[in-house]
């Protein structure tokens, strides 16, 4: 639960954070499982609702990181993303935008919809797309220029 | 799912990933967490709230059906087992002048101790005297009696479990071992047991992080002990000043030990550390049978025989004595009725759905009642039931201080409830008899206790 808490965080200690909520509301809701699907997967949503409820609390605080958006660079080509290790994605995740992050991380990794998700985050679904879409050029943007620092 | 490369890679690369989880991060966690659910309470202060006024009653009742119980013995275990004719100085005047109907159906029992003496008698009586009777109409005799004692004595789910072990990598992910990693038995953890979904775990998992012990913060959990069970009281009695082993002698071996009894309830803490503490109220009941053989009894009896006229006039009332000899047996249980707080502590550890413990501590007493005889230092049977107008001046009404030693074991049976056994060691520190009593008599009891623990 640390591991997916700090895909969503921005680094250690805000995943450490989200893992506290996470098992407090965890513990004070055992008796609302109610046997009806997984629990793994019914704990996975309690720390995936928590990281979002620290996103909810935390975008107010910090101002929608003016991150630029980099020039669209579409390279199709994932050879240089595949080759990336765990660590290495984890940090291009944190250097994300928050807003960006948590769709990116909804959508691509959990697996939500981007309506689920604008239920989740109170946005229109609209924006989710968009946000998935900044977020993945971004990313993209970062790996070359990661590739371009090692060549 | 998302079909773009992008996210492609980062789901199969991020989806399952782990990472160690920092020693402290439990601290923070552990004083958050919520310690128990309110519906569970209530229904634990109606399980103790009953229980309570269960081992209530029937500590009352113990205590109230020893008096009547004790004068039913009286009177169908104290016996003569035979009785000489009637003395000689039996009033003949009397007897001459009672009507006939005396002896059959005018005759007022006082007390039931006399009744085996006053029907052998009677016919004896009553067949001496029919010749001179004069027309009047007996309408009552009052009879009392008088023994060698002064009054008479009174005697006495499946499903859920799969899904949590399934579950158990997911929800320890987080603690990625390393050799200073701590873990905790889910099963076992005090503060977890307060979490139903979790108190059928299997054996702890390694990766599981241990709250409590070095890694945790301060705390614990309180629990609530209802118990009893059966036990032995031994004592031993010594020469308070003066010599007075015979007399030692004769109370040994008028007096038995029989099985006693005790029950309780507690209110505990059980802090992380393992360390416990207890307080509550302790009930103990010691049995005792006494049994006394005089083949030479001799006891009197007063009968006032009132006689009237044909209107019902009182004319004249005759006082008799009678004295009887014979051979008298008494037969008592002694009860003793104790009522204590302990204050314990221990040290108490679970393994598994085990727990094993030991404590030990003072306990104050604040009630001492006696139901019984016991023989008097003259060797005449007395009482000493404290509601006795004539209890003989023998024992103490409160006992001071005593000590509680214990160990214990106990099963885990439910949610967040435990069987448990107790053997147990209890001894008075203080005489139970008075001062002024030349026998100087303690008390120790050892017993075994079974009851019921839950975590509140």
């Amino acid at each position: 639960m640390l591991y997916l808490c700090r895909r969503y965080a921005v680094d250690d200690n805000e995943a450490q954070d989200m893992v506290q909520e996470g098992f407090i509301r965890l513990f004070g809701n055992l008796d609302k499982f109610r046997n009806t699907g997984p629990f793994e997967g019914w704990v996975r949503r309690i720390f995936v609702n928590s990281a979002i409820k620290y996103y909810h609390r935390e975008k107010n605080h910090n101002s929608a990181a003016a991150m630029e958006v980099a020039s669209a660079f579409e390279n199709e080509e994932p050879g240089v993303l595949n080759a990336l290790s765990e660590q290495e994605l984890l940090g291009l995740l944190s250097e994300l935008p928050k807003g960006y992050r948590v769709v990116f991380n909804l959508y691509a990794i959990e697996g939500y919809s981007h309506a689920e998700i604008a239920s989740l985050l109170d946005i229109r679904e609209s924006t989710s797309r968009s946000q998935l879409v900044k977020a993945r050029k971004l990313l993209q943007t970062k790996v070359n220029e990661m590739q371009r620092v090692m060549l | 799912m998302s079909d773009h490369y992008i996210d492609k890679i980062f789901r199969a690369k991020l989806t399952d990933g782990t990472m160690t989880v920092p020693e402290n991060l439990w601290k923070t966690i552990e004083p958050h967490l919520p310690s128990q659910h309110k519906r569970d309470r209530w229904g634990l202060i109606w399980f103790f709230g009953a229980g309570g006024l269960l081992i209530s009653a029937i500590a009352a009742w113990w205590i109230l059906t020893g008096v009547s119980e004790s004068v039913e013995t009286q009177s169908s275990e104290t016996e003569v087992t035979s009785l000489t004719t009637p003395s000689s100085d039996v009033s003949s005047d009397v007897a001459a002048n009672t009507p006939t109907q005396l002896s059959s159906s005018s005759i007022a029992l006082a007390a039931n101790s006399s009744s085996n003496l006053l029907s052998q008698f009677s016919p004896s009586r009553s067949s001496g005297q029919s010749k001179d009777v004069v027309p009047l109409m007996n309408t009552g005799t009052d009879v009392s009696t008088q023994n060698d004692r002064a009054t008479p004595t009174e005697s006495e789910s499946t499903d859920t479990l799969d899904l949590v072990r399934k579950s158990l990598p997911a929800v320890a992910s987080f603690s990625v071992l390393n050799s200073r990693t701590h873990f905790i038995d889910l099963r076992t953890s005090p503060m977890l047991l307060t979490y139903p979904i979790l108190r059928k775990l299997p054996d702890p998992a390694k990766d599981c992080y241990r709250f409590g012990k070095k890694n945790s913060g301060s705390g614990g959990v309180l629990f609530a002990e209802a118990y009893a069970g059966p036990g032995f009281a031994s004592r031993n009695l010594s020469s308070r000043s003066e010599d007075v082993s015979s007399y030692i002698i004769s109370r040994d071996s008028t007096e038995a030990s029989r099985l006693s009894w005790n029950a309780g309830l507690r209110l505990g803490y059980w802090h992380h550390s393992g360390i416990t503490v207890r307080i509550g109220g302790h009930y103990t009941q010691v049995n005792e049978l006494f049994e006394y053989f005089n083949g030479s009894s001799t006891g009197s009896i007063i009968i006032s025989d009132t006689i009237r006229d044909a209107q019902g006039n009182i004319i004249e009332i005759r006082p008799d004595t009678i004295l009887v000899s014979g051979q008298r047996f008494i037969k008592t249980h002694n009860r003793y009725h104790t009522i204590d707080i302990p204050l314990l502590l221990g040290y108490q550890v679970a393994h598994g759905n085990w727990t094993y413990g030991m404590h030990a501590g003072p306990v104050f007493n604040v009630a001492f009642i006696r139901k019984g005889d016991i023989l008097a230092p003259d060797g005449k049977p007395v009482s000493i039931s404290g509601n006795d107008a004539n209890e003989y001046p023998a024992f103490r009404d409160k006992l001071g201080l005593s000590i509680y030693g214990s160990a214990h074991i106990g099963y885990r049976i439910g949610y967040r409830m435990w069987l448990y056994g107790e053997p147990y060691v209890h001894h008075r520190l203080n005489s139970l008899t008075l001062d002024s009593y030349p026998i100087d008599q303690r008390q120790t009891n050892i017993g075994l206790s079974v009851g019921l623990r839950v975590t509140l």
